[in-house]
């Protein structure tokens, strides 16, 4: 009998793309994320590209859900940002969510849940631009 | 702001930057996106007896700040004819409001393409209680000196 804790999710969502909106990089949008994130590279403050990280900031509705009950406490683990091309002034981006994948890994700290969400960034040209993947964990503190 | 060339970055290379987690900044960049990514309805990063109550002594700083804070470290340093292709951030440690944090990046790999070459860069936020609540990867492609 195995003595691993048991954790459930749902999944049928995991790998279904679900479309989460669009919304179009203005200038005055962009303008403010370089002024309060304190950005200095020309290309982002001078020739209206977006900074890789102005792409986490950008609202999208919720993606699918997969439900992972375990634990008591949930957190932001990790954030994994990859640019595959410029993002510029004008450009639409529509979002496509995923649950990516779950997981659980047993250490010395106990049985840790990792959720990975995988949103797409897709241009007006349908063209990826970005993927941005978002590791949550679940786990048990104290009884 | 100078332009780095791939020919010109060894391993070990070293780059550093400073920022202080300042409570306004992280109040503008909430208002940036009511509902976004980071909404506060725990009132973890505005509200500061509802933070203690969920055992920060401090309001703390939402996850987005902190790695766009962190990649402009590198952001800054590549020029404006680098590309950053991706960066990889686990958030091992919260990073309260008013801590006084170094951005840290050290070059750990290169490697030469057609189009300049890769650096790998090792990045971190460290406090001044000497822990480190940021921590990954970067990936940055520079231009060659060749082909500028």
């Amino acid at each position: 009998m195995s003595d691993e804790p048991l954790f459930e999710y749902d999944e049928s969502v995991i790998g279904v793309e679900r479309d989460v909106g669009n919304l179009e990089v203005t200038a005055e949008r962009l303008a403010r994320y370089c002024e309060i994130v304190g950005e200095t590279n020309p290309r982002y403050v001078e020739e209206q590209e977006a900074p890789p990280s102005f792409l986490q900031r950008m609202r999208f509705a919720p993606g699918p859900d997969p439900r992972v009950r375990f634990g008591n406490v949930t957190f932001h683990a990790g954030s994994r940002l990859e640019q595959l091309l410029p993002v510029r002034v004008g450009d639409v981006l529509t979002g496509y969510a995923q649950a990516k994948e779950v997981y659980a890994k047993t250490g010395r700290s106990g049985t840790m849940v990792f959720a990975v969400r995988r949103l797409t960034y897709r241009n007006q040209r349908g063209e990826d631009v970005a993927y941005s993947d978002q590791t949550t964990v679940h786990r048990q503190v104290g009884e | 702001m100078s332009q780095p060339y791939f020919e010109d970055i060894d391993v070990g290379d070293e780059i550093e930057g400073a920022w202080t987690a300042q409570r306004a900044q992280v109040l503008e960049y909430i208002a940036l996106e009511p509902g976004g990514p980071a909404d506060d309805a725990q009132g973890r990063f505005t509200d500061p007896v509802r933070a203690k109550k969920l055992g920060f002594e401090r309001p703390i700083v939402p996850g987005a700040l902190s790695m766009s804070v962190l990649t402009r470290l590198v952001t800054d340093w590549m020029g404006p004819d680098g590309d950053l292709e991706s960066i990889d951030i686990n958030f091992r440690r919260p990073v309260l409001q008013e801590d006084e944090l170094r951005s840290l990046g050290l070059v750990i790999d290169t490697e030469p393409g057609e189009d300049g070459g890769r650096v790998r860069i090792d990045v971190y936020f460290e406090n001044n209680r000497g822990e480190r609540p940021l921590q990954g990867v970067a990936v940055v492609r520079l231009p060659s000196r060749e082909g500028s």
